[in-house]
């Protein structure tokens, strides 16, 4: 037997036992009570009757539409023994007269997954039945209905028949009554602060419900200890109230079917997914259909092991017992992507489904696209790696340079000049001769080691900064320069060595092709980015792809996220200008 | 007399070339050192007349210890060296108290002089 069938067999026989309970109470007259008053009960519980069909025909796993019936069953329980007057009725009545208020706070708090998570909720819901159930006891065995006019025998469980502890009990049940009340208020209300906005989307009914019957039941109550208010007034204020009440289960319904969402809303985000959603739109485009703004969108890069949102991000997965939960995406068995979405939307898995089937093409495209994107992070990191480390082995070399060989030519020149100062007068003219040529070599070699070792990583750069290199290198050009500017403070040492490369390479091409007369340097570090410009009064034409030494430098500097720029227009000079990020 | 000489550097070969040929110039050569440390004790155990002083020491540069032995009121003239030549030492040439900077290559007694004698 199918679960519709189930269930709208179910519904048949309740609709059809409601009915002949009506009836029965109309035949049976319906003595001290109004029918006005009948009319009402019957609404209430038919309404959360209804509610709860629906809700258990709509969500058959969810326990929220058998809580409603059982509400509904509860209160009409409760109210049948106005009219059917019997020692049985009566007894029962006053016993089960409020279990249908203890299944309304199991709702609340059980509300909307229809099980109760919190271990606090839990203790409040039990504690919402034993104030039904064991408070109306506590009263019963003292309650002489005979102080209120009835005949002795209707109270079945009149143990010790006692007006004064009856209204003791009374009063210390419905205080009890009046802290537990609160203090479930005040955990719903902090349950609603803490409420992402689709979970608010979906107790929103219900909180408006309860609240609009709760302040309905407050001017009941004052009304109808108003002697002067007319009885028109009472019969009004009774049914406003009764009318609120009735809304209470079409809040838990509205609830329940939100959180299931429309299906029309998926319908919407085919159509817009037909237009081509720009790349990172698809996050946005779903947050909205799912009504939840802290979606998030991963993409699984098979070459990382890891998902990624739209910038190349690597998207880190909610852990167990957070507010968020997950959902696996998949494309012919393979993971595609990622959602990671509120948690309250778990009770709308095939949404999400559906959701996620009408992503497919899109999601597909964008991970692909985030993949080139994550691929492309990847390969600027290691290149801004390669940079590093090769500036690092130039420092390297530089040093080598410079301990070894060259400490050792220094040695040879000194005792050169040793021997020279120890030849006796009136030697070997071509002894003197030959330490004297060696004396020139050496020192000739020294100086191309020391430019070789310049040229390598110059030791000023790493010693002194960018300022002191840029007026080193100055001094050795070959035509006038002028120093503008340079920055004031260190920079990073791969964008110092980066600025003074660009500056060294554009002197050598100015010196080599612009037949300049003089040329001027600016670098300044403005806004976390270094500025370097070299510009002369040559013949300017210059090409900017022509030679590896520019091409190479404009390699180095957009490692470091930079980029170089040459306007060189024939007659007008040159002018070279690099633009490197140096964040400090 | 002649004026003594604390040799100050790392390599000992070069302290070695340099102490020959000083001595051969007529100089007298009072003591050596290898560190920064060390060189600021001798100076304050020997008060030489000049320190002959590498800049790049494996514990504290040349320039601190120019600045500690200035400071000090030692009374030794201090002659920066380095087998770098004085562009890759701008600023803090400058900025130093040292009476003057000789590459290494080019020490001999007609530099020294060139610097002492500027110094009288």
């Amino acid at each position: 037997m199918s679960r519709r069938l189930l269930t709208g067999l179910t519904a048949a026989g309740l609709v059809g036992l409601l009915i002949t309970l009506s009836v029965a109470v109309f035949i049976h007259g319906y003595g001290p009570v109004p029918w006005w008053r009948l009319t009402l009960d019957l609404g209430v519980g038919s309404s959360f009757l209804g509610a709860g069909l629906i809700a258990w025909w709509r969500r058959p796993k969810n326990h929220v539409g058998r809580l409603l019936v059982a509400a509904g069953f509860a209160f009409l329980v409760g109210a049948a023994p106005n009219y059917v007057q019997s020692p049985l009725t009566y007894t029962v009545r006053w016993l089960e007269s409020s279990v249908y208020l203890a299944i309304l706070v199991q709702l609340l708090f059980a509300f909307p997954s229809g099980r109760i998570s919190s271990r606090l909720e839990r203790f409040l819901s039990t504690a919402a039945y034993a104030d039904a159930v064991l408070g109306s006891l506590s009263t019963l065995i003292f309650l002489d209905p005979r102080s209120r006019g009835l005949p002795a025998g209707l109270n079945l469980l009149l143990l010790f028949p006692n007006q004064r502890l009856f209204s003791l009990a009374d009063s210390a049940l419905t205080s009890i009554t009046v802290a537990l009340t609160l203090v479930i208020i005040a955990v719903f209300v902090q349950r609603w602060g803490r409420a992402s906005a689709p979970a608010r989307r979906i107790i929103a009914p219900v909180g408006w419900s309860l609240a609009l019957a709760g302040l309905a039941f407050v001017v009941d109550t004052i009304v109808s200890r108003q002697p002067s208010v007319p009885s028109w007034g009472h019969v009004a204020t009774a049914v406003a109230q009764t009318g609120a009440v009735m809304l209470v289960p079409l809040g838990f319904l509205v609830g329940l079917l939100r959180s299931q969402l429309a299906r029309s809303a998926v319908g919407d985000l085919v159509i817009d997914l037909g237009e081509t959603p720009q790349p990172g739109q698809l996050r946005e485009m779903l947050a909205h259909t799912l009504r939840d703004p802290s979606l998030k969108l991963g993409y699984w890069i098979a070459e990382m092991g890891a998902y990624v949102d739209a910038a190349g991000t690597p998207v880190k997965l909610p852990e167990e017992g957070s507010s968020q939960a997950v959902a696996m995406l998949q494309h012919e068995g393979e993971p595609v992507g990622v959602l990671i979405h509120d948690a309250a939307l778990i009770e709308e898995p095939r949404l999400v489904e559906a959701v996620a089937a009408a992503t497919g093409l899109a999601l597909q495209n964008e991970r692909l696209q985030a993949a080139l994107r994550a691929q492309l992070e990847e390969i600027r990191a290691s290149r801004s790696r390669i940079v590093e480390a090769a500036d690092a082995e130039r420092r390297r070399i530089e040093r080598d340079l410079h301990d070894g060989a060259q400490q050792r030519l220094v040695g040879i020149s000194l005792a050169l000049q040793l021997a020279n100062s120890r030849l006796a007068p009136g030697a070997d003219p071509e002894v003197v001769e030959a330490l004297k040529q060696a004396s020139q070599e050496l020192s000739s070699a020294l100086s191309e080691l020391r430019e070789l070792g310049h040229g390598i990583h110059p030791a000023i750069l790493t010693e002194e900064g960018l300022g002191p290199a840029l007026e080193s290198l100055v001094e050795r050009a070959s035509l006038p320069v002028t120093l503008k500017t340079v920055p004031t403070r260190r920079l990073p040492a791969p964008v110092e060595a980066a600025a003074y490369f660009v500056v060294s390479e554009a002197l050598a091409n100015v010196a080599k092709y612009s037949r300049a007369s003089c040329a001027t340097i600016i670098a300044s570090a403005v806004d976390g980015r270094l500025l370097v410009e070299v510009s002369d009064d040559g013949i300017g034409g210059a090409d900017a792809t022509r030679g590896s030494g520019l091409r190479g430098l404009a390699d180095r500097v957009a490692a470091l996220d930079g980029s170089i720029r040459i306007e060189s227009v024939a007659g007008k000079g040159t002018t070279i200008r690099a633009e490197i990020p140096c964040a400090s | 007399m002649s004026t003594t000489v604390l040799i100050v550097d790392d390599h000992a070969s070069f302290r070695s070339f340099a102490r020959s040929l000083l001595q051969a110039e007529g100089y007298t050569v009072v003591g050596e050192a290898g560190d920064g440390v060390s060189a600021l004790s001798e100076a304050r155990r020997l008060r030489p007349d000049l320190v002959l002083l590498d800049i790049q020491l494996p514990d504290i540069s040349g320039f601190e210890v120019t600045r500690q032995l200035t400071a000090e009121g030692n009374g030794a003239a201090v002659v920066l060296i380095s087998s770098r030549d004085a562009s890759d030492y701008r600023r803090r040439l400058a900025g130093s108290r040292a009476r003057g900077f000789i590459a290494k290559s080019e020490l001999s007694a007609a530099s020294l002089g060139a610097i002492l004698g500027a110094g009288r």
